[in-house]
């Protein structure tokens, strides 16, 4: 089950599992408004390079409004898929305590 | 008569050559019960081989009701496979083939054990992205079914579902073929096998994306296969016949 809203300080809080049938949703909910500053991934426990796909265009769309996108408490099998594509050089990100 | 035992992976296999007459009764019976002993111990099955069995008298039809029953208590799976006409008929008339579990063939009643013994499982779905949530459901059951370590699991959901949506996206039109995915543990290794009868492609043979390349060159796919091969510790693919097969295996026993 995935999930996606914005947390109290305006930034997208992603839960769940973001495997490849909810990646539609998911972008939906990012282009209906401005690019995020930051994404919580704290309660995302699985991505998927669908999933790193809908990352990825939210953060060129950031860089498009002079902005960086910041994942923060990314947690260790997530930072791992990241680190594996290399997308840990393109997003500033925080992980989570372990 | 002779009695050979083998064991297989998660079977004592018996294989009686000859005359089950009430002289070989009791030695039988005997071997079938160590046989019963070893496999109890590890959650195995008994699978008697019956191919060289030429003759079974009432003595030694007992034999195989007495293990049956014992098999039940002990919770082993127990059957025979392969009989000749002969003894089949025997089994028939004696109405002991509704009490014992009879197989056509050795790798029939094989297959059934692993698959009972949590050791190999097999989906087939159509080529379309709504099945995914039924792959992971598939592959979760059979984590559990083989009480696995919850650590590599999802290199397993990741593999699955990058080769499955690869097989949607560039395969044959969704919904128009089939995709047989398969599972099985052996020795600590687990193997997911994923099958298509889509037109030829060799996922490997698509070169690695640069992961060194800045946001302004990334192209937004391609990353589905590269990530397949970080999570896995070997992956092959062969073309058999029309389908297309991508094997993909890590150890998961630590």
């Amino acid at each position: 089950m995935f999930q996606i809203h914005l947390g109290a300080d305006g930034e997208v809080v992603m839960t769940g599992r973001l495997d490849a049938t909810q990646c539609e949703a998911a972008l939906e909910f990012l282009n209906a408004r401005a690019a995020p500053r930051v994404i919580d991934l704290a309660a995302l426990e699985y991505i998927a390079s669908g999933g790193l796909r809908v990352l990825l265009l939210t953060q060129k769309r950031a860089r498009a409004d002079g902005r960086n996108l910041l994942l923060v408490n990314v947690r260790p099998p997530i930072h791992d898929i990241l680190r594996y594509t290399g997308f840990d050089r393109i997003f500033d990100l925080t992980r989570a305590a372990s | 008569m002779k009695v050979r035992v083998e064991m297989l992976e998660v079977t004592s296999l018996v294989i009686p050559e000859g005359r089950l007459d009430f002289a070989a009764a009791v030695h039988f019976e005997q071997r079938l019960a160590e046989a019963l002993d070893v496999a109890g111990a590890s959650g195995a099955a008994v699978i008697v081989d019956c191919a060289w069995l030429e003759y079974v008298s009432s003595a030694g039809l007992r034999t195989f009701l007495v293990t049956a029953r014992a098999a039940e208590r002990a919770g082993v799976m127990f059957a025979l496979a392969a009989l000749t006409p002969a003894v089949r008929e025997v089994f028939e008339l004696s109405g002991f083939n509704r009490m014992i579990p009879l197989h056509e063939d050795r790798s029939s009643a094989l297959e059934l054990a692993g698959t009972r013994a949590g050791r190999k499982a097999r989906l087939v779905v159509a080529n379309e992205t709504a099945q995914l949530p039924v792959l992971t459901r598939f592959l979760q059951e059979f984590w559990s079914a083989a009480a696995l370590p919850a650590e590599p699991a999802q290199a397993f959901e990741l593999a699955l579902e990058e080769t499955f949506v690869n097989i949607v996206l560039h395969g044959a039109p969704a919904g128009s073929a089939r995709v047989e995915v398969s599972l099985h543990l052996s020795g600590g290794e687990l193997a997911l096998t994923v099958e298509d009868d889509g037109p030829a492609f060799d996922p490997l043979s698509v070169p690695p994306p640069d992961v060194t390349a800045r946001l302004e060159d990334r192209p937004v796919g391609g990353q589905g296969i590269h990530l397949v091969r970080q999570v896995m510790e070997e992956v092959s693919y062969r073309r058999l016949g029309r389908r297309n097969q991508l094997r993909m295996s890590k150890r998961v026993d630590r």
